[in-house]
């Protein structure tokens, strides 16, 4: 390990297909090893003071479909939490942010299971432990699931990599509720080599280097003014009933509604048109006005934009 | 441009939201992009030619 840890607090194993969920509070580490080796593995995560804060696979796609080491588990706008750090992470864990977590209606589906192990209904038993029910399990934030996915968004499974050893440390930024669970699907659909495997959990307590990394986090990256809390909101309770009906006396705020605009004439020069022409001979711009909007927005992009685990990371880093 | 007169400007409206806007007024400020809109706009679209078409008319420039 890179920085070091407290004592190892927690340290079990879950048998396929079972799951837990684990309270791992702030500056403590939680390790997720494969037992065996070749087992997928999908996670969920709460913030375990307010379950409606939770992780959300698709803001941190914005680091990529395969997080890494150094990448994060974020929860949902307009929370906007930073959750865990992926601390270490071997190559031989594929991740997987596409993947939604396997279903009951899939195995039936597709091979007519009257019952047959799956993450969500995993996932499901896992959280009923802390009173939550199985409408809140979340998407999965996937490990060792060695996918491929083309242009389109079709995919396919591939041998899983992750050796007997292999393991995942996400060191948590706040308090959460941490949702580890063995894959239920590996064994028809191969995402775990056609066989189901138990993986080993431990928990770590947390140390002085540890809490100081978490400060530095949540200096640098914890204060937006985007991250929100429930006491902004305008409607601030927890819905209770399941009917939805409208509220006519409701008027909803738009941000910068409604939206100014203005047009600016720009002279170009001759160098300046041939720059244009060549922009549009490369860029499926409409006319000359979107090419240099086009121009100029994607310079700003590329350099004026802060490293920040909230913003897209594109090809070229931006 | 071809066919276009040499003595008529080549002038493009560009259309804005206040929030681009914004972002302009952001590099006015710095005072090295131009004192108006239509100067910084200009600016921009040359840096982004010389980083991105392979151009070499300006210096490079550095990250904010």
């Amino acid at each position: 390990m890179t920085i070091p840890y407290g004592e190892i607090r927690d340290d079990f194993v879950l048998e396929p297909v079972s799951g837990k969920a684990l309270p791992v509070y702030e500056g403590e580490t939680l390790r997720i090893i494969q037992e065996v080796g070749g087992q997928c593995v999908d996670f969920n995560c709460f913030n375990l003071h307010d379950y409606k804060d939770y992780m959300s696979v698709g803001h941190m796609r914005r680091q990529g479909i395969r997080v890494v080491k150094g990448d994060y588990v974020l929860s949902a706008p307009p929370r906007s939490g930073l959750m865990m750090r992926i601390a270490e992470m071997a190559e031989t864990c594929v991740t997987d942010l596409i993947g939604s977590r396997c279903s009951a209606d899939l195995f039936e589906a597709t091979w007519g299971f009257d019952s047959h192990t799956n993450c969500q209904d995993t996932l499901a038993e896992s959280i009923g432990e802390y009173g939550l029910s199985p409408e809140d399990t979340h998407d999965s934030f996937n490990m060792w699931m060695n996918t491929g996915w083309d242009d389109r968004g079709r995919w396919d499974i591939r041998r899983n990599t992750g050796p007997k050893g292999d393991y995942v440390d996400l060191l948590a930024l706040t308090d959460v509720l941490a949702v580890p669970i063995v894959c239920g699907s590996g064994d028809v659909t191969g995402i775990s080599n056609f066989s189901l495997k138990p993986i080993r959990i431990q928990v770590y307590e947390k140390s002085a280097e540890t809490e100081s990394l978490v400060k530095e986090h949540l200096d640098r990256f914890g204060q937006l003014k985007g991250q929100r809390s429930p006491d902004q909101y305008r409607i601030k309770d927890i819905k209770v009933t399941r009917e939805l009906t409208r509220d006519p006396a409701y008027e909803p705020q738009f941000v910068n509604y409604p939206l100014r605009f203005e047009d600016i004439e720009v002279e170009l020069t001759e160098e300046d048109r041939r720059d244009l022409e060549r922009l549009k001979a490369q860029v499926r711009v409409e006319n000359d006005e979107d090419g240099i909007r086009y121009a100029v927005f994607t310079w700003y992009k590329a350099n004026f934009s802060e490293p920040n685990p909230f913003a897209n990371k594109s090809v070229r880093g931006d | 441009m071809g066919g276009r007169m040499s003595d008529t400007p080549d002038v493009v409206s560009v259309h804005l939201t206040q929030q681009q806007i914004e972002l302009l007024e952001r590099l006015k400020q710095r005072g090295d992009f131009g004192t108006e809109y239509s100067e910084v706009l200009l600016t921009c679209f040359r840096k982004y030619a010389e980083q991105f078409l392979g151009k070499g008319r300006f210096g490079n420039v550095g990250s904010a």
